[in-house]
């Protein structure tokens, strides 16, 4: 396994990542992935919280003059920080969803309704057991059961 | 398009333009205009739709990788094998299942070793990721069809419509993958938006930009910040209606505008539509059939204004 430090490592401190983010542009003050990147290679810190906001819209990893994969690094960061427990509340509703039924949005009677004065065919909301099989061999399961039991909103 | 060499060779043998539909979870249970516009879009292309039966989420490239790339990984796989076994590439609608499949697709089609480990906990389930089909989006086979099937059946060019193009991300970008379009300068959509539909394609700053639904996990507000630029963009060059091909965008946009108006006061009344109920509307499709009734905000005074309402 590749340290992300060592993934970090080729940034050159440039800030075609930052000039280029959405989300630096409305609020620099709150995200600002140059900094994310000094952080991780200069010093030695994860920041976690900052990387649960990234839009994963992949502008800075289309620009990045260094080739540095600046948004696989923060999805690596959400991972660690998802199996530390760091992860948002909404987050973990998402991955209760997705365990419960394979799927991430539940069906509602008024989207059954909709759908038939659509014209379209009704979902199947049975659980997908495979999907949800696979979920437990890749140890889905035990990280969302984990974050529970430390108490987590 | 035509994939390489090897991706033809490789395909199963399947009647031309039949796909195998990959609906998702979010279109089918938020967005069902975008399915029913789509199909009968489709449909009139003469595509052949099979739907994929028991699929699970994609899962989408944001939240659940974001969590856990393993289980990204493995459910994609799973879907992609639902695929392999009807013989037929698939097709998808939401750009999120569309960057999903199609790079766990590429992933596993060029690691052996990542291939090796997916499939020994495919074989829990009785599954084989072979690599055997291709993943296309909606956008795919619209430019497969923008010079002839689809400009045939515009029975009512839409002169005049100032219409913001939004391309989105996932349909785009990681472009080594996804191979689309240009990343930075895309043409294709503002093609058929001219092209096939007959309206003008406003040039407006912020257009490459992200909608925010990115961030509406992590921080509501952040998000809705994006948007809010970005539709402050949008009115500024004067237009009608936003058009586009993500459900995740057509909700940001749609409901965002909603609590845009009620945090700041700003009221845009941009209606977004979806590319293919833009084409329905130049085919002289039923508004309401095309599901333009269910937006939150109203296309009403548009229908109306245009002469578009029947």
């Amino acid at each position: 396994m590749i340290s992300l430090r060592r993934k970090a490592l080729a940034c050159i401190q440039c800030g075609e990542c930052s000039g280029s983010c959405p989300l630096f542009i409305v609020a620099s003050e709150k995200y600002n992935p140059r900094r994310v990147l000094s952080r991780l290679v200069f010093d030695g810190d994860k920041p976690y919280d900052v990387a649960w906001l990234c839009l994963t819209c992949y502008e800075c990893f289309e620009r990045c003059p260094a080739n540095v994969s600046i948004t696989e690094l923060m999805l690596e960061l959400k991972n660690e920080a998802s199996r530390k427990g760091q992860i948002p509340s909404t987050a973990i509703e998402v991955a209760e969803k997705l365990l419960r039924a394979g799927k991430a949005v539940p069906v509602t009677k008024s989207i059954t309704r909709t759908r038939e004065e659509l014209g379209l065919k009704p979902i199947p909301d049975s659980p997908n057991q495979e999907a949800i099989e696979l979920l437990e061999r890749v140890g889905f399961r035990k990280m969302v059961n984990g974050w529970k039991h430390e108490g987590r909103k | 398009m035509g994939g390489s060499m090897k991706e033809e060779n490789e395909k199963v043998q399947t009647a031309q333009n039949a796909y195998a539909l990959f609906l998702g979870c979010y279109i089918p249970t938020r967005v069902p205009s975008m399915e029913k516009s789509a199909r009968m879009i489709l449909n009139r292309l003469g595509a052949e739709l099979i739907d994929i039966e028991n699929a699970s989420c994609c899962p989408d490239p944001i939240v659940v990788k974001g969590i856990d790339y393993r289980a990204w990984l493995a459910l994609a796989a799973r879907n992609l094998c639902l695929a392999e076994e009807m013989g037929l590439d698939i097709l998808t609608l939401c750009s999120g299942c569309f960057e999903t499949l199609k790079t766990a697709n590429a992933i596993l089609r060029d690691s052996p070793k990542i291939k090796e480990e997916v499939n020994d906990l495919l074989a829990r389930i009785g599954k084989e990721f072979k690599g055997r089909v291709r993943v296309k989006s909606l956008l795919d086979v619209l430019r497969e069809e923008k010079d002839a099937g689809l400009r045939k059946m515009v029975e009512r060019p839409l002169t005049g419509l100032k219409v913001a193009v939004h391309y989105g991300c996932h349909l785009l970008r990681p472009s080594t993958i996804l191979n689309t379009d240009d990343p930075f300068n895309p043409t294709l959509l503002d093609e058929i938006v001219e092209g096939v539909v007959g309206a003008e394609s406003l040039r407006y700053r912020r257009k490459m930009w992200c909608c925010g639904a990115g961030a509406r996990l992590g921080d509501p507000e952040l998000s809705l910040e994006v948007a809010r630029e970005k539709l402050n963009h949008i009115s500024s060059a004067g237009a009608q209606c936003i058009a586009l091909l993500c459900p995740f965008c057509q909700m940001q946009f749609d409901m965002g505008q909603l609590m845009i108006k009620r945090k700041f006061r700003e009221d845009y009344g941009i209606p977004v539509l979806s590319i293919p109920q833009l084409i329905g509307l130049a085919m002289r499709v039923d508004p309401d059939q095309l599901g333009l009734n269910l937006h939150k905000v109203s296309a009403t005074p548009l229908l109306e204004a245009t002469g578009l309402e029947a």
